[in-house]
């Protein structure tokens, strides 16, 4: 289905040597170096990459909508027209009608105040030129959301904010799609949806480039996504594309040892590892990325020569259109990444005994929304148990009640024996809550005052668990979260997103706490960076004894982190169990269509489509 | 690796600060200001001296401003005046900033009924207008700087108690003030030691917005002759006492006024620059 080879060069999109640059006062410095894209019509690519990659900015400048600041250089072409070399206007006229594009945030992609209906027809005129006529809007409105699987006519006259964020996304599609452009450019069309409302949107995606013949670029962080959904990967790294190949290609025989480390650190779904492998180190900015090879200074297979000069992408031998960025492509051998099934550890469970944690019946209602109904929930000592679900099952609301943050409209939540919930509590009984559960949080540029230095906000927690040696302690804290110890003096902002997190987990743990409650404390880092973090709690868990109550709405990380787990939909448990086991034979229909939903290695497009 | 970037921040704060001219010409204006309002001996003749003989003179050697109806020297009287001029702006403008922060942060942070009734009130005086107020107030008590000013306090507040309520709600629940919740920290410590570094920069804003409006809303009490008493120098008392020979001798007016507008003006220059300079360390950082 892919002409891969032959991709004619007047069709689709291409691109040739584009480069982007951010001007500085000091001079300029690469973003994106030289890259290289070939999509023909009904073909997709995926490019894919960790943040700081350049894997955005690249999409961006494909269709030459760029802040100020950063220029390009090279050329695109998009269905044989010099794209970056005809004039503004033209290339404003193109834009919708050649070569579309469609943003992560559904919903500041659409006007607040247009309805659904005239956005997505507003650029649409008839056959004279002239703007339509109302009723020709109307249904011309219908038809197009039809084609995005929305079959209610009404949606055409609601306004965004209210619809759901699935809809939103697909309103958004059908407007970028209204003038049948040859190319849709989609960056990161899924990340701020749910994994079963991501599935709808990525089949939609995959339908409308076979019904319209489109070029689809999907620009992405989540290999899964890119490999269920596209034709072809480009692997980013540090501004340049380090390899190009198909996608069951890429999945099964990786040829640069970034590509490989990458898959090898993405957890996987079906078995617990018994080590998630990460890359060490973290992605150079732009402007400190090393000559030679970018990879080199975190490559495990890196010799000198592989920095003395920039490296080519080369054509490897293995497949006619297979292309890697690595001197030592040809005599490395990349183990393939679902080589080693880690033994699943036997969950130890103590599920016997008195409970750490219990809630009982809570319900949360916050003004006419059931937040939380009637859940029921037991942690027991040295266990780690997973709250699944999607946003909106109540998760992180049951969490804060477990913390203390947020109080129940009804129930009981008992922690460490004291009953949060009875009436005002002592000064002594927060000590002790305080002193057994503590929590680390989703956002890792929020988690930390940015006003103070990491030493301070580490003392802040050891003081109050009653610590004298301070500034020893501190340092042994940061040791314990595999960061140096003069990371102290330093302020939050210069600390990487995961450097961050393991800050946050350190403060967690200065209160010495039994439980750490963990709020989706990974959702927000990339693949290499989740799996240095998921190491570490494992590892803090076994050596410190600690539970963990670990919410998420990721699948693939329950599986990796948690022995229980509880799936929540819609403020209710729908189920509860051993973690291998729900997420093996699950028995609720909830839970099925989470499974099932989450992108398979195989794609999810073998899947039959909804509706 | 940890060494070079340990050592940034501290070269950050060595580097000289690059000062736009502008800026620059606004703070030596106001540290010149000040040191007339703390040393008004500057004054090279006495501010109070009358000499008719001499009255409604343009510069010259001897008045380099020249002189007002009474034939006063209108330099020496700027030189006094600048100790109202900037001292009612200062005291209101510090009185309103921390009267603001403090309901602010007590309305934006524990809300329910603390909230409602500190917004209630505030909601009122929002309604009522000031300049107003301050002028019946001045006239029914027989006016006064003192009284003057506590009334433009009071209704100084509603803008920046609705300001900085906002900004507070908005960062009471980061999740780093959470953290601090959940480590058990008491709320008085969250409070003084996390929320409120946080609004520093609207807090700076509230201090140079209300000492600029300050400086022109007292000027204007002056001119309306109820702010300092008659015969003090002031410069808003200056622009009203000779705003009749305005045509025979501009300068008894034009240096008074063009001094309160260089005051406002600087003022406003200075709290842009420490507005962009905090701006840009936290980039830095």
């Amino acid at each position: 289905m892919s002409q891969v080879t032959e991709a004619v060069p007047t069709a689709g999109l291409s691109t040739d040597a584009l480069s982007v640059w951010l001007r500085r006062a000091d001079g300029r410095r690469l973003i994106a170096e030289s890259i290289d894209l070939q999509v023909a019509p009904g073909e997709s690519i995926a490019i894919v990459g960790e943040s700081g990659s350049g894997k955005s900015v690249t999409a961006r400048a494909v269709l030459d909508l760029l802040p100020p600041e950063l220029v390009t250089e090279g050329d695109v072409s998009v269905g044989g027209v010099p794209f970056l070399r005809i004039g503004r206007a033209a290339r404003h006229r193109m834009r919708g009608s050649e070569i579309a594009f469609v943003m992560q945030d559904p919903f500041t992609m659409l006007n607040p105040v247009m309805k659904v209906g005239d956005q997505v027809t507003a650029a649409l005129r008839d056959a004279n030129g002239r703007p339509l006529s109302r009723a020709a809007r109307r249904a011309e409105a219908v038809a197009r959301l039809r084609e995005v699987g929305i079959t209610d006519p009404a949606v055409a006259d609601k306004y965004p904010f209210q619809l759901s964020g699935g809809m939103r996304q697909r309103v958004g599609i059908a407007a970028a799609i209204a003038e049948n452009p040859q190319v849709l450019v989609a960056d990161e069309p899924t990340t701020a949806l749910d994994v079963t409302t991501q599935r709808d949107v990525l089949l939609l995606l995959d339908r409308l480039r076979r019904t319209h013949e489109l070029g689809l670029v999907l620009i992405t962080h989540d290999l899964r996504v890119a490999f269920a959904t596209c034709d072809r990967v480009y692997v980013m790294y540090a501004g340049q594309i380090v390899e190009v190949a198909r996608s069951d290609v890429i999945r099964r025989a990786p040829r640069h040892p970034y590509t490989a480390a990458l898959l090898a650190a993405d957890p996987p779904l079906d078995h617990r590892m018994a080590r998630l492998r990460t890359i060490p180190g973290s992605v150079p900015a732009p402007g400190h990325r090393p000559g030679g090879c970018h990879f080199a200074p975190r490559c495990a297979f890196a010799l000198p020569a592989c920095s003395a000069a920039p490296v080519e992408l080369q054509l490897t031998d293995d497949d006619a259109d297979h292309r890697v960025r690595c001197v030592r492509a040809g005599e490395i051998t990349l183990e393939p990444p679902t080589a080693q099934p880690g033994p699943e550890p036997a969950a130890a469970l103590t599920t016997d005994g008195q409970p750490l944690v219990t809630v009982r019946d809570v319900r949360k209602v916050f003004r006419d929304k059931v937040a939380v109904d009637g859940v029921d929930i037991d942690v027991f000592a040295g266990e780690s148990v997973g709250l699944v679900g999607e946003s909106g099952s109540g998760k992180t609301t049951l969490a804060r009640m477990i913390v203390g943050l947020t109080r129940p409209t009804s129930g009981t939540v008992e922690v460490g024996g004291v009953e949060l919930t009875a009436g005002a509590l002592s000064k002594e009984q927060w000590a002790a809550v305080r002193g057994t559960v503590q929590m680390a949080f989703q956002d890792p540029y929020s988690t930390l005052n940015p006003t103070r230095t990491i030493g301070s906000t580490l003392r802040e927690g050891l003081r109050l668990a009653g610590v004298d040696d301070l500034e020893e302690r501190t340092a042994e804290l940061l040791e314990r979260v595999g960061l140096p110890a003069t990371y102290a003096q330093r302020r939050p902002g210069q600390l990487s997103g995961g450097e961050r997190q393991r800050v946050a987990i350190a403060r967690a743990l200065s209160r010495s706490p039994r439980i750490v409650v963990c709020d989706e404390v990974v959702s927000a880092l990339d693949v290499s960076v989740q799996a240095h973090i998921l190491n570490l709690l494992r590892d803090l868990q076994a050596d410190l004894g600690l539970t963990y109550v670990f919410i998420t709405h990721d699948l693939a990380v329950v599986r990796q982190i948690t022995d229980r787990v509880y799936v929540l939909n819609h403020g209710k448990v729908v189920e509860s169990g051993l973690t291998s086991e729900v997420l093996d034979r699950p028995r609720h229909d909830y839970t099925r269509r989470l499974v099932a939903s989450v992108p398979q290695a195989d794609g999810v497009l073998g899947l039959p489509e909804p509706r | 690796m940890s060494a070079v970037t340990q050592v940034a921040p501290v070269g950050a704060r060595l580097r000289l600060p690059k000062v736009p001219p502008l800026t620059a010409l606004a703070g030596v204006f106001l540290v010149v200001v000040a040191a007339c309002a703390l040393f008004p001996g500057f004054a090279p003749q006495d501010p109070a001296a009358i000499n008719a003989a001499e009255s409604l003179q343009g510069p010259s050697g001897a008045h380099p401003l020249g002189t007002d109806q009474l034939g006063r020297d209108t330099l020496s009287r700027l030189v006094a005046g600048a100790r109202t001029s900037l001292l009612g702006p200062l005291v209101l403008g510090l009185g309103v900033t921390a009267i603001s922060t403090v309901l602010a942060v007590a309305a934006g942070w524990f809300g329910g009924r603390t909230d409602a009734v500190i917004s209630r009130i505030i909601d009122f005086f929002y309604s009522v207008p000031a300049l107003l107020v301050a002028i019946v107030v001045a006239g029914v008590t027989g006016g006064g700087f003192g009284i003057t000013l506590v009334v433009l306090i009071i209704f100084g507040l509603p803008m920046h108690v609705r300001n900085l309520r906002a900004a507070v709600m908005e960062r009471a629940h980061l999740p780093f003030m959470e953290a601090a919740v959940t480590l058990g920290l008491p709320t008085w410590r969250v409070v003084l030691t996390h929320l409120v570094p946080t609004i520093v920069p609207n807090v700076v804003a509230v201090f140079f917005v209300t000492f600029t409006y300050g400086v022109v809303e007292l000027s204007s009490l002056s001119f309306l002759g109820l702010g300092v008493p008659p015969g003090a120098p002031d410069w808003g008392r200056m622009v009203a006492d000779n705003r009749a020979a305005v045509f025979t001798d501009v300068w008894a007016v034009a240096a008074p006024a063009v001094a309160i507008v260089l005051l406002a003006v600087s003022a406003n220059l200075i709290g842009e620059h420490v507005q962009r300079t905090h701006e840009q360390s936290r980039k830095e950082r």
